[in-house]
């Protein structure tokens, strides 16, 4: 099993912000999705000040939306709260959002409980024929965990709001979650189906100590890359030569001799008349 | 001799001329080409939705739940090329070890490459059949045949379903091995069915068959 793993924290946020910065135009959007998680509040989320999602409910993803790459103001208010009206519950200021970027906003809560943003880019580089990406997202009220699929740890020690990240061969995997170092399950087992050329990102949300822990999943598609070939045959038995049928040639040659000689006879008995 | 001899040895002479020449120029001439642009592979599943600061509502958003339904499967499970009484099995394959798409080693069987589009796909794109055209152990296969298939001929593969997709041929290509083009496995874009075996020169010193012969046909 190939696998490239990265833990991808804090820092990564940093360098998505980091990414060169272009002025904002049609041709330079970015790819977000936002994903609400952060149980027990229907929310409306505002960017800017001005209302990107209304009603937005625990466990819910939306689709990708194009944004204008620059930088935002994040606001997540309860529903029916607005920045007119109340103070929100959930802020992040500047997130810059770089042109050609895809990237997953998520409300959640951090490690202590408290409402918080965070920003993840997803790695959408091709993946190898006959493999899929998993990510796997910490952002639940809980400790540091080990991913394990089938039963092996995939991704070690991952705390909120960290990532692991492996393309591994298509298919489904049995995936639970335990605490760091131990075997006390926190979350499934599941199965979790890794699509061929695409990411899978599973994030792991709500509150352990309220008992409240589940599973979200986003899938990225279109990465795929086409199959180094085609084997052939192994015997031999059926050989083509490179140019013409060796009778094509052949048959051609001769029309042509066979044309030439009537050609002269025609000319012949004609000037014998 | 007699000039109506003559005559006729002149028209016959003729004849295998142009046969000559057309049995040339189907091996060697260019294949009929109908090409259309592929697309890219769209990068994010959809985007859409209003932008930032409009004002307006956003586009749609779903449950993230794990528990997403998988569509019922719909595969093909056999070929049948009329004129050339190809009749194989088709059964589903990934990739080998080697990166290639793997193959059933009984050249009577058909690969399905399972992880591009199955016929009648909502996404388009090229539903790709291969197999091996020969093997030491069970000699020659149906798709020795493949290269006797002409453009305007009929394709029919039967699914798991029962229902059937016909396709017509519009051209037969030869490609080295080591080049063979990406887009014969796109999974967006106009549906096609790439039928793919080897042919070419054997070269059991330098991996064997030389070339892929790939049949591509257009649905009906």
């Amino acid at each position: 099993m190939r696998r490239t793993i990265a833990a991808v924290g804090t820092a990564g946020l940093v360098a998505l912000v980091a990414a060169p910065m272009t002025p904002a135009n049609a041709a330079d959007d970015a790819t977000v999705s936002v994903l609400h998680a952060v149980p027990g509040l229907t929310v409306d989320v505002y960017a800017n000040g001005d209302e990107l999602i209304p009603d937005f409910e625990p466990g819910t993803l939306t689709d990708p939306l194009s944004l204008p790459a620059g930088s935002y103001d994040l606001q997540v208010f309860a529903d029916g709260d607005s920045p007119d009206s109340g103070e929100p519950a959930i802020e992040a200021n500047d997130v810059e959002v770089p042109a050609g970027a895809n990237a997953t906003v998520v409300a959640h809560l951090d490690a202590d409980g408290n409402p918080t943003l965070s920003l993840f880019a997803n790695d959408t580089a091709a993946t190898a024929p006959g493999e899929g990406r998993l990510t796997v997202r910490h952002t639940a009220a809980a400790p540091a965990v080990d991913v394990r699929a089938d039963g092996e740890v995939l991704f070690g020690n991952v705390s909120n709001p960290d990532e692991g990240t492996a393309d591994v061969p298509a298919g489904s995997y049995s995936a639970d979650v335990v605490l760091a170092g131990t075997e006390d399950v926190a979350i499934g087992p599941a199965d979790v189906s890794v699509a061929e050329g695409a990411n899978t990102i599973v994030y792991a949300w709500g509150s352990a100590e309220d008992g409240n822990l589940d599973l979200a999943v986003q899938t990225i598609d279109g990465l795929h890359s086409a199959p180094g070939g085609v084997p052939g045959g192994e015997a031999g038995l059926a050989p083509e030569s490179d140019g013409a049928p060796t009778w094509a040639l052949g048959l051609g040659l001769m029309s042509a001799l066979a044309l030439a000689f009537a050609g002269r006879e025609l000319v012949a008995a004609r000037a014998r008349r | 001799m007699k000039t109506r001899t003559v005559a006729l040895v002149a028209a016959l002479a003729l004849a295998g001329l142009v046969v000559s020449v057309t049995a040339a120029w189907s091996r060697l001439g260019p294949g009929l080409e109908v090409r259309e642009p592929e697309a890219g592979p769209p990068v994010s599943a959809s985007s859409g939705g209003a932008p930032a600061g409009s004002g307006e509502s956003s586009s749609g958003r779903s449950r993230a739940g794990l528990d997403a339904a998988q569509a019922p499967e719909r595969r093909p499970v056999r070929v049948t090329m009329g004129s050339v009484e190809v009749a194989a099995a088709v059964r589903p394959v990934g990739v080998a070890q080697d990166g290639q798409m793997q193959l059933p080693p009984d050249p009577r069987v058909l690969g399905w490459y399972r992880f591009g589009p199955a016929p009648g796909a909502a996404t388009g794109g090229s539903v790709v059949l291969a197999g091996h055209l020969d093997s030491k152990r069970l000699g020659l296969g149906p798709l020795v045949r493949l290269r006797d298939l002409r453009a305007g001929e009929d394709i029919e593969v039967t699914l798991s379903d029962g229902t059937t997709s016909s396709y017509t041929v519009v051209e037969l290509r030869r490609f080295d091995r080591q080049a063979l083009p990406a887009e014969l496995f796109s999974r967006s874009g106009p549906e096609r069915l790439h039928v793919i075996t080897c042919g070419g020169e054997y070269l059991p010193d330098a991996g064997g068959y030389q070339q892929n012969l790939v049949v591509t046909a257009a649905p009906v």
